[in-house]
């Protein structure tokens, strides 16, 4: 019950925030050509740049791309770790992560998220309408083996900084393999 | 991958560092993960493993953009060390760290051996 | 290049393109009515003789009993027992509770955990010089400790990559559920198989269906007999020579056989003539028919379990061309591969092969060979022609 409550003062004070909403935190500055959610510079741009950002790096490193967009991935983890949500949250709690990060992902348009959960030496996220996934499909078609390097990199860093604990990510599903979700599995090393 | 696959593995690197000039040795697969390593502490293996597979791909993509088929080992020759990595099976390479002035003759060939095994041992 | 070993038995080298490559996995795998251990047992002695080690594991009799076993097939491997060249893993004296003066024993043969570790313990110790594991049985594994054991079974072959160790292991197909079956698929690269001949009374066969992870198209089956001493020959039954009176059928089963035996009267075969010979590996034996009209019963109870036929004409006398197929007819062996034998080539008047196919209307593929029987001259090849449309058509 004590947790029920968090839950709803939580999902309360979001919505007075605005995080959920994006028309009451967008800041449109048009005369100096820039866009910011509470003062942190944002940039529009077509989802299918990831596409491009897989072709690219695979026309030059070949089979190695995932390493590579994969650190990009985890570097991004990390700095949104330290500068969004440490900033947003100094006290930062795991199950806290894990009520929000459902809203905040999909709000920025990762996708729909339908579950995150981390127990004991497991864990796992799915996502529906994965950014990644469908930038992909939509440029390169149907592939054969999980596409979302990106998010991999991203969640094993995030999870693991918030944590505290050194959590190994791999996608199990992926949309832009044929499958109904993208699931990405944690084991914990 | 179940643990047996990684200590068979770890046995077959650890039998590669008894060739003369070899000091360190990894099994990684094409797309950046470690599989199994035989490398004393400073080195971060799991960076490291990303590192060469994308050295190897980028080699292989350079190969083949000059039409010259796929490359059979990358030889990276350094001051003090070389890497050379050759492949493993279709999904893993073998990376093998040698003393900059070790002759290649013995040490190729008992990398083929390895990457044989190595290759039956992943299908 | 990764070394092929051989195994020592002509038939399996051919049937494996040479042998079978170092650290591979091989299951030997028979029917319930044929017995796998002979073979084992053969190769194991084959690479004794190369230089190479042997581990033997065993679940399901004494280690003393194999000994026994191997000797009754005239491979003494005492010595090599003796100078640890060949090491046994008792797998079977824990079940009667007795004591093992093996170097590897397994206390309680029920317990997976302590037979993969006594497994594990001789694959690393044994492991200088080329060692060749033989594993009799799997069946009993699996029925003795559970279908799990089968994962350890694949880590097994694993190490032995690491290690160079060929392994071969011999399983029974008791009907096992598909599961078993499938996981087994999984682990070994090269699959033999025994099969037990239903057409021939007592007859087993081998086969090879899968090589190097890949399955064999066109899989070819031989069946064979064990012999004592001497281990596995290939074996086709019963040829028949048949052919018109007088074509010279006992003058050809005699040129063919090491031993041969007719009861003749007057100069002419009164019961059937009866040869055998080893060729190419092959154990044969072959029975002459009689030639006269009044026996053609006798034909059509022989020609029931022959495997191939030679019709032996005389090439001077065309005029019993019509003879030598009514005897084809009755023996039924049709669809049964044969080659016609054109006689008498010495003599004036004999007729060449290529007219003989015209008069007889023999069919393109059936090979017809010019024969001087008491010359013994190409009956040999005659026979090798007709082993051939033997191992093609099967």
């Amino acid at each position: 019950m004590a947790i029920e409550k968090l839950k709803a003062n939580l999902i309360k004070q979001m919505l007075e925030k605005g995080v959920l909403d994006l028309k009451k935190v967008l800041e449109v500055e048009a005369k100096k050509g820039r866009i910011a959610i509470k003062g942190e510079r944002m940039l529009l741009t077509s989802s299918l740049g990831f596409a491009n950002l897989h072709g690219s790096v695979e026309k030059i490193t070949g089979k190695a791309a995932p390493a590579i967009i994969r650190t990009y991935g985890a570097s991004c983890g990390k700095r949104d770790f330290t500068g969004v949500w440490k900033a947003w949250l100094p006290d930062i709690k795991v199950e806290t992560v894990l009520l929000l990060f459902p809203a905040i992902y999909s709000t920025v348009g990762w996708g729909k998220v339908i579950d995150v959960s981390l127990k004991n030496d497991e864990g796992r996220v799915i996502f529906r309408n994965c950014f990644e996934a469908e930038a992909v499909l939509k440029t390169y078609g149907k592939r054969e083996s999980p596409q979302c390097h990106f998010i991999t990199g991203y969640l094993g860093v995030l999870f693991s900084e918030v944590t505290g604990r050194d959590w190994q990510v791999s996608e199990i599903n992926c949309e832009a393999k044929g499958d109904q979700y993208c699931e990405f599995s944690f084991k914990a090393r | 991958m179940t643990v047996p696959t990684r200590a068979v593995i770890e046995e077959i690197l650890g039998d590669l560092k008894k060739v003369g000039g070899i000091t360190a040795s990894a099994v990684v697969t094409r797309d950046g993960l470690l599989v199994a390593a035989d490398v004393i502490g400073e080195v971060d293996a799991e960076t490291f493993a990303a590192m060469t597979a994308t050295m190897t791909g980028a080699a292989e993509t350079a190969m083949s953009e000059i039409q010259a088929g796929s490359p059979d080992r990358v030889i990276v020759e350094g001051g003090t060390a070389k890497i050379i990595s050759v492949g493993a099976g279709p999904k893993a390479l073998l990376v093998v760290l040698a003393i900059s002035d070790t002759p290649l003759g013995l040490v190729l060939l008992k990398i083929g051996d390895a990457t044989r095994k190595i290759s039956k041992i992943l299908e | 290049m990764v070394s092929r070993l051989s195994t020592g038995i002509r038939i399996l080298d051919d049937l494996l393109d040479g042998g079978i490559e170092k650290g591979s996995s091989v299951l030997l795998t028979a029917n319930p009515f044929v017995d796998a251990t002979p073979i084992l047992q053969e190769w194991l002695y084959s690479r004794l003789l190369q230089g190479d080690k042997g581990l033997y594991f065993v679940n399901n009799r004494p280690p003393d009993i194999i000994m026994k076993e191997m000797e009754s097939y005239g491979w003494p491997v005492a010595p090599y027992r003796d100078r640890n060249a060949l090491v046994f893993i008792d797998a079977y004296s824990g079940i009667l509770e007795l004591k093992s003066k093996e170097a590897f024993f397994v206390e309680n043969p029920v317990d997976s955990q302590q037979i993969n570790e006594t497994m594990l313990k001789a694959i690393k110790e044994m492991a200088n010089g080329d060692v060749n594991l033989f594993f009799d049985s799997l069946n009993t594994l699996i029925d003795q400790c559970g279908t799990g054991v089968l994962d350890d079974v694949k880590d097994w072959s694993k190490f032995s990559i690491a290690r160079d160790v060929t392994s071969i292991y011999a399983f029974t197909e008791w009907g096992y559920p598909h599961e078993i079956t499938a996981a087994m698929e999984k682990i070994f690269d090269s699959v033999i198989e025994l099969k037990a001949l239903r057409r021939i009374v007592a007859s087993e066969a081998l086969t090879v269906s899968k090589i190097k992870r890949t399955k064999v198209k066109d899989k070819r089956i031989f069946p064979f007999r064990y012999i004592k001493p001497g281990g596995l020959r290939l074996y086709i039954p019963k040829i028949l020579v048949t052919g018109p009176y007088n074509a010279g059928k006992t003058t050809v089963v005699h040129s063919l056989s090491t031993r041969a035996v007719s009861v003749q009267r007057m100069g002419t075969t009164v019961a059937l003539d009866f040869g055998h010979v080893d060729h190419k590996g092959f154990s044969l034996d072959l029975f002459g028919t009689i030639g006269q009209p009044r026996f053609d019963p006798i034909l059509d109870q022989l020609g029931g379990e022959a495997l191939g036929v030679m019709l032996v004409v005389d090439s001077t006398k065309p005029e019993e061309l019509p003879r030598a197929m009514e005897m084809m007819r009755k023996a039924r062996v049709h669809g049964l591969p044969y080659v016609v034998l054109a006689n008498k080539q010495d003599l004036s008047g004999a007729v060449s092969s290529e007219e003989l196919r015209k008069k007889m209307h023999v069919p393109d593929e059936i090979p017809i060979i010019e024969i001087i029987a008491t010359e013994k001259k190409n009956v040999t090849k005659a026979l090798d022609a007709l082993l051939e449309k033997f191992m093609g058509e099967k």
